[in-house]
């Protein structure tokens, strides 16, 4: 899902350049404080490892193939913060050193592989733990999150260019989720496979890492990721939901032959417009997602700092 | 056991010999990222074919061999197949012309500036501008890793393929997915071991995580001219655009 330039329409990739420096910004800041430079060879080893990772093609069926994203392996290994630096050191060196993936959607190929994704393993590991099955079902849902985000670019573009730019919302959505429903599984097994393999061979690649950020386990950071995991997982559900939907009612008119009814969709600006608030809920919703974690962050920080006290 | 020293293509690996080398890295940098810009706003045929012309013109007078950009474009055919076939089937031929025209011409434009550019100049000039130190050096460590790591990966692929594996199969192959994942694993394990002799070595020669290169960065008359030609381009495709002239 390596957006190239020239896909997107120029107001959907400076909304995606605006989220991703601000929470870059965010996670670079944090991760610089916390982080002594001989984590750096670590974390790039990872990047590089993450990077040939997604050059190894597994098999999906009929004939196609699909690679890691490799989200979840670098949130199990890092925490969320250093995996997010990570996957954006991945994407700029894919797109600056090997063309793959553009300049102007770069931000919203940081948003969608960089945040949304280690967000969503990041959420799940916190409420399920760091076990066996947790981390396939992690590896999944932030494949499944990244290309859900990825498809409504797609379809949003689509909607605000007239049609100039992106794909239109009823081709793009079920595409995207249903082939990495099936990419997710791939992703899932090979994560768990790896994890359950350094675990076993070198266990202090995974445990006892010093740059790994402890999962929290306060009441009201899960609360908080609950909410996060129940927004993604309600978006990638309304998508598939709506695109069934859509399709769905359309065909059942015209085999009903009914086009008086048409006007009751409200043309084309109509559903302009849905798309168009659908737009602007999801950016609403991803930032105040956002802002609940980001003050959790800060809560979680404050407690620790007066327990040490 | 002997084993043939890394000799992997890297992106770069005609950027010494091409005719653009000689320029600022920075003018460079600049150039084609305004470029890829402008590209992106464009929606109409004029201006897109003026900045496709301009882009594969200069791509031809590089001296970087086809078949080494080819692979560039390789990389990003998903992703102009797929929209560009919804886009015929949902709007009709002609914005599915303009939208490949668009993805093209930035791919090419990158291409310019990353074939023709040794990598660590191109770091060097990214540092120049203010690029944050940590997420360069990752970059730089990164990029250095990649190359470790293939060497790794080829070697464990020929193992593989001695002992049989072929890597048919599908989801459902119990068997294909637990020798890549281990594989994947112990790529991991070996190169952990590696990169930390590379991250000493780079400390005992006295490494402070910032990019260094032996080449002085300097902007002459030529770049000025190289920038210039940019700015034109980028210039007529926009009144090209907006309907001002012509």
């Amino acid at each position: 899902m390596h957006i190239p330039d020239g896909l997107m329409d120029p107001a959907v990739f400076l909304a995606g350049w605006a989220v991703a420096v601000v929470v870059l910004a965010v996670a670079m800041a944090k991760v610089g404080r916390t982080i002594d430079q001989k984590a750096v060879p670590l974390m790039a080893l990872l990047a590089a490892g993450i990077f040939m990772a997604q050059m190894l093609n597994f098999p999906v069926g009929f004939g196609t193939t699909g690679h890691l994203i490799g989200a979840a392996l670098a949130v199990y290994m890092l925490g969320p913060l250093a995996a997010m630096v990570v996957m954006t050191a991945i994407l700029l060196i894919q797109g600056l050193m090997f063309g793959d993936g553009g300049i102007t959607a770069l931000g919203l190929n940081i948003l969608n592989m960089a945040i949304i994704a280690p967000l969503t393993a990041w959420g799940i590991f916190a409420l399920a733990g760091r076990s066996t099955w947790s981390v396939p079902v992690a590896a999944w849902a932030s494949v499944m999150a990244g290309a859900a985000a990825c498809a409504f670019e797609l379809s949003a573009s689509y909607t605000l260019s007239g049609g100039a730019y992106g794909i239109t919302g009823s081709l793009a959505i079920p595409a995207m989720l249903g082939y990495h429903a099936l990419i997710g599984i791939g992703e899932g097994l090979i994560t768990g496979g790896i994890v359950a393999y350094l675990t076993k061979v070198a266990p202090e690649m995974v445990r006892g890492d010093p740059t790994a950020v402890p999962v929290p386990r306060k009441r009201y950071t899960n609360a908080a990721l609950g909410i996060t995991v129940l927004f993604g997982i309600g978006l990638v559900l309304f998508f598939m939901f709506s695109a069934g939907m859509g399709d769905g009612l359309e065909s059942v008119m015209e085999a009903a032959g009914v086009e008086e009814v048409t006007p009751l969709f409200g043309g084309l600006m109509g559903y302009g417009e849905d798309y168009l608030s659908a737009l602007v809920a999801g950016i609403i919703g991803f930032a105040a997602v956002f802002a609940v974690i980001y003050l959790a962050f800060r809560r979680r920080k404050a407690a620790e700092e007066t327990e040490t006290q | 056991m002997t084993w043939p020293p890394m000799n992997h293509g890297e992106i770069d690996q005609y950027s010494v010999r091409s005719r653009w080398y000689g320029f600022d890295p920075r003018v460079k940098l600049v150039c084609v990222i305004g470029l890829v810009v402008v590209t992106a706003f464009m929606r109409d045929l004029a201006p897109l074919v003026v900045i496709f012309a301009f882009v594969a013109a200069l791509l031809l007078l590089s001296r970087v061999p086809l078949r080494h950009l080819g692979g560039g474009i390789v990389l990003a055919l998903p992703f102009i197949i797929f929209p560009v076939l919804a886009m015929v089937i949902t709007s009709g031929p002609m914005p599915a012309l303009l939208m490949t025209l668009r993805i093209v011409s930035s791919i090419f434009a990158l291409m310019l500036l990353i074939t023709t550019t040794p990598m660590f100049d191109l770091l060097k000039a990214m540092r120049w501008f203010h690029f944050p130190a940590l997420m360069s050096s990752l970059l730089l460590f990164t990029y250095r890793f990649i190359f470790v790591l293939i060497d790794e990966m080829e070697r464990m692929k020929m193992a593989r393929k001695a002992r049989g594996f072929t890597g048919r199969g599908s989801l459902l192959s119990r068997d294909v997915f637990k020798t890549l994942s281990y594989t994947a694993g112990m790529v991991f394990v070996r190169s952990n071991a590696r990169a930390m002799n590379i991250y000493n070595a780079l400390m005992a020669r006295g490494f402070t995580g910032e990019v260094v290169t032996l080449r002085r960065f300097k902007a002459r008359p030529a770049d000025g001219a190289f920038g210039a030609m940019f700015v034109c381009v980028s210039v007529i495709a926009i009144m090209l655009q907006m309907g001002v002239a012509f």
